[in-house]
C-alpha cells in the first residue's frame, strides 16, 4: 500500500522518459543531414573525375605536367569546373615530392568542408611518368 | 524508520541514471553505425572512381611503352612499365584490395603483348595487345572486370613512277590508320633507294617533294628521284601519340 503511495520517482521517470525519446527523435534528423553529406560527396567525386578524365584522355593533361605549364592547367580547370566551385590542384610526382612550384588554385578556399580527389595521370610518351594528381575542390555553402 | 523511508526516496534516482545510461548507450550505438556507414560509403565510392582512372591508365601506358618500343625501345618495356602502374595503383587504393593483373597477349602475330612488322609489302604495323583483369575487395562490395587493350598504328602504303630514264616522278599514297580507324600523322619522311649502292636517300624541297593531306589519315606525295626501275619507297611516319611505323613500297613504271 505504501509503495502504491510512494510517487515522488515516478515523476523523475516519466521526465527521464521524455528526455530519452526527445534525444532519440533529434537523433533520426542526422541520418538525413548525413545522406546530403554524401550526396555533395558524390556529385563532387563525379564531377573531380569527370574533369580529370576529359582532360586526360587524349595525354593532354600529362603533357602540360611534363612541360611544367601550371598557368594553362590553372585555366583548363576555371573553365572546366563551375565559378561556384574552389579548387587546388597539386601534382606529386612518384615520390611524393611536389612538383609545381606556384600553387594552382582559385584563390581562397570559401568552405571550410573541402573534398580531395586523387588522380593517377600516366604519360603517354616514349619516357614513362606517372604523376598522382590531388584536385581539392569546395562549393560556395 | 527514517533511514528505510529515505532508501525508499531513492528507488526513483536508480531508474533515472539506468534511464540515462541506457539513453546514452543507445546514442552511442547509433553514432557508432552512423559514422562507420558513412566511412564504408566514402571508401567504396572512391574504389568505383578507381575504375575509369585504372582503364585510362592501362591505355596509356600501353601506348607509351609502344612509343618506346617502336622508336628503338625494348619490347619488355611495356610489362615494366604496367607492373609499375598496377604497384602505384594499389598503393592508392583507399584501405581495399585492388589487384591489377595483366597478360600481353603471346597468340601470334604478337609476342610479349608486341606486334611489329614493317614490311616490304606497302603495309607496316606497331601494335599492342594485351588482357587486364582488375579484382576488388572493397567494404562493402566486390568487384572483378575483365577487359581487352588494343592500341594499333598501321600505314599501308602504294604507288607508281613515271619519267624518262634515271628521272623519275613518283606519286604514291599513305594512309594512317589506329585501333579506331583512319588516324592523322604527327611528321611523314619519305625516303627512297639508290639502285646503284643501296642506300637509301631522304626526300626533301630539293626533290621538289609535295605533301597533299586529305585531313582523314590519308596523303597523297609526289617527289622527283634519280633511280632506275623500279623506285623503291619508304615511308616513316610518327603519329599523333609519338608512334612510329613505316612501311616500304615498290612504285613500278607507268
Amino acid at each position: 500500500m505504501r509503495l502504491l503511495n510512494d510517487k515522488r520517482g515516478q515523476m523523475r521517470v516519466i521526465e527521464a522518459f521524455f528526455a530519452s525519446m526527445l534525444l532519440l527523435s533529434v537523433l533520426t534528423l542526422i541520418p538525413s543531414q548525413n545522406n546530403v553529406k554524401n550526396a555533395s560527396d558524390q556529385n563532387l567525386t563525379s564531377t573531380a573525375q569527370h574533369v580529370l578524365l576529359t582532360l586526360d584522355n587524349n595525354g593532354y593533361l600529362s603533357k602540360l605536367i611534363e612541360n611544367g605549364s601550371w598557368t594553362q592547367i590553372t585555366k583548363c580547370l576555371q573553365a572546366a569546373l563551375p565559378p561556384t566551385m574552389w579548387f587546388n590542384l597539386t601534382v606529386l610526382n612518384e615520390t611524393n615530392a611536389e612538383m609545381n612550384d606556384i600553387p594552382m588554385s582559385s584563390g581562397n578556399p570559401i568552405n571550410e568542408e573541402i573534398f580531395s580527389f586523387d588522380y593517377l595521370c600516366v604519360n603517354q610518351g616514349p619516357s614513362y611518368a606517372i604523376y598522382l594528381i590531388r584536385l581539392q575542390l569546395a562549393v560556395v555553402s | 524508520m527514517k533511514l528505510r523511508h529515505r532508501s525508499k526516496g531513492k528507488s526513483g534516482q536508480a531508474l533515472i541514471v539506468t534511464s540515462l545510461i541506457i539513453t546514452l548507450l543507445l546514442l552511442s550505438a547509433v553514432y557508432y553505425v552512423i559514422e562507420t556507414e558513412k566511412s564504408l560509403v566514402n571508401n567504396q565510392r572512391l574504389i568505383d572512381s578507381n575504375f575509369p582512372v585504372a582503364k585510362l591508365g592501362t591505355r596509356n601506358t600501353m601506348i607509351s611503352a609502344l612509343a618506346n618500343a617502336s622508336n628503338h625501345g625494348a619490347t619488355a618495356v611495356l610489362t615494366e612499365d604496367l607492373n609499375r602502374f598496377s604497384s602505384i595503383l594499389r598503393n592508392m587504393s583507399y584501405g581495399a584490395e585492388f589487384d591489377l593483373s595483366f597478360a600481353p597477349s603471346n597468340s601470334a602475330p604478337y609476342q610479349e603483348g608486341m606486334w611489329i612488322s614493317w614490311g616490304k609489302d606497302g603495309s607496316g604495323v606497331s601494335s599492342a595487345y594485351v588482357s587486364f583483369s582488375i579484382n576488388t575487395s572493397g567494404p562493402m562490395e566486390n568487384y572483378h572486370s575483365e577487359y581487352e587493350m588494343n592500341i594499333t598504328t598501321a600505314l599501308h602504303v602504294e604507288g607508281v613512277s613515271t619519267g624518262e630514264g634515271e628521272e623519275k616522278t613518283v606519286n604514291f599514297t599513305c594512309a594512317v590508320y589506329d585501333e579506331n580507324g583512319p588516324a592523322l600523322a604527327n611528321e611523314i619522311n619519305i625516303f627512297y633507294q639508290n639502285q646503284t649502292d643501296g642506300s637509301w636517300l631522304s626526300v626533301s624541297s630539293s626533290n621538289d617533294l609535295a605533301v597533299l593531306d586529305f585531313g582523314n589519315g590519308t596523303y597523297s606525295i609526289s617527289f622527283h628521284a634519280y633511280s632506275q626501275q623500279p623506285v623503291e619507297v619508304s615511308a616513316q611516319i610518327h603519329d599523333m601519340r609519338y608512334i612510329f611505323v613505316m612501311a616500304n613500297v615498290t612504285c613500278t613504271q607507268i
